[in-house]
């Protein structure tokens, strides 16, 4: 694991930033038109710019987002808010644990302070980046760039929310699957890892959720996968 | 209660639950071993659960949405240009109407 230790990395600190923020380029805007969706969304719903831009630094994870805008009317409840939140940012959990080796060598503070830009992308980049960078400094800038567009985007949706056609925004929503899809290309296709874990968790988790709820069924594919992982990763065989 | 009011509720609720998973999920990958296996299962576990929520979407698309899929997989694994594919396989949401209209 030494090469994962910003101490032992060959690259500079500032040459690592620089390539984080590249290599998080298109995750950035992605995340740019995901925001100016999201922006719209907020404006629809009576929701100032200011507010919407707050929840994107503070949040900054859309899937939980997203799904929260509807639960906003009345009768609201905080504990309903905070149970969705829940079984939607179990992701990030897992992301967090997987991150913590990449992360080593640096003060408690500064890695509980990089939390506030770990999501999907970020994440991504940073499990499938192969240069010997420093992988902290290319975590935090990849992950800053992408909340900066992430946050740019949303304001912008904000504003001009009366612009965009209903259609538009209806055939985008998808294009959040297909963003996820891609970013687990992009991890599967630039890293070491198997691809049997997460097919089998994507398939009990499809074929979970025409019996029983689809929390349910996600959290079965996940254990799945799971136990596909940890004896593949045991054998050393996780393809 | 206002509308802003609730939503800020609901800021501060996502913000406590989102962060406090991620802390915690580096809490326990820190103190977990180093071994390289272990960090390989690890590395798997956010794949795993991206695959999890990818399913049932799967299952539930539409024609289009497949197509717009399969396309933007395709353009992806040829070209490993993320915001090419993803650009794409959006075009083909977008031009719904289009290739229904052709198609029926």
């Amino acid at each position: 694991m030494a090469e994962r230790d910003g101490a032992d990395s060959a690259m500079s600190m500032g040459r690592s930033a620089r390539l984080g923020v590249r290599r998080a380029t298109s995750l950035a805007i992605s995340s740019g038109l995901f925001g100016i969706l999201y922006g719209a969304a907020c404006a629809s719903l009576g929701i100032s710019p200011t507010l919407a831009a707050l929840s994107c630094v503070l949040v900054f994870s859309g899937a939980v987002q997203f799904a929260v805008l509807g639960m906003l009317a009345e009768p609201f409840s905080a504990l309903t808010v905070a149970v969705s939140s829940l079984l939607i940012c179990n992701r990030l959990f897992l992301m967090g644990v997987s991150i913590a080796d990449h992360l080593r060598g640096r003060s408690w503070s500064m890695r509980l302070l990089s939390m506030l830009v770990l999501t999907d992308g970020a994440w991504a980049a940073t499990v499938a980046e192969k240069a010997p960078v420093d992988r902290f400094i290319f975590f935090v800038c990849a992950g800053v760039w992408i909340l900066v567009l992430w946050v740019s985007g949303t304001l912008l949706g904000s504003f001009i929310a009366g612009r965009l056609d209903p259609e538009f925004i209806a055939a985008l929503r998808f294009a959040g699957v297909l963003f996820l899809g891609l970013l687990l290309l992009l991890v599967v296709k630039n890293s070491s890892m198997g691809h049997a874990s997460w097919i089998v968790a994507a398939l009990t988790s499809a074929g979970a959720s025409q019996v029983v709820p689809l929390p349910l069924g996600f959290l079965l594919g996940v254990t799945v996968g799971a136990l596909i992982a940890w004896f593949g990763a045991s054998s050393g065989t996780a393809r | 209660m206002t509308i802003d009011v609730r939503f800020s509720i609901a800021i501060a609720t996502m913000a406590i639950v989102a962060f406090g998973c991620r802390v915690v999920g580096l809490i326990v990958g820190t103190s977990l071993g180093d071994s390289p296996n272990l960090r390989r299962f690890l590395d798997l576990l956010p794949a795993c659960a991206m695959g999890a929520v990818l399913g049932p979407a799967m299952v539930a698309m539409t024609f289009v949405q497949s197509v717009a899929a399969i396309v933007s997989a395709v353009v992806f694994l040829a070209s490993g240009r993320f915001l090419l594919a993803l650009a794409v396989g959006s075009a083909v949401l977008m031009c719904e109407r289009w290739i229904l209209a052709v198609l029926m």
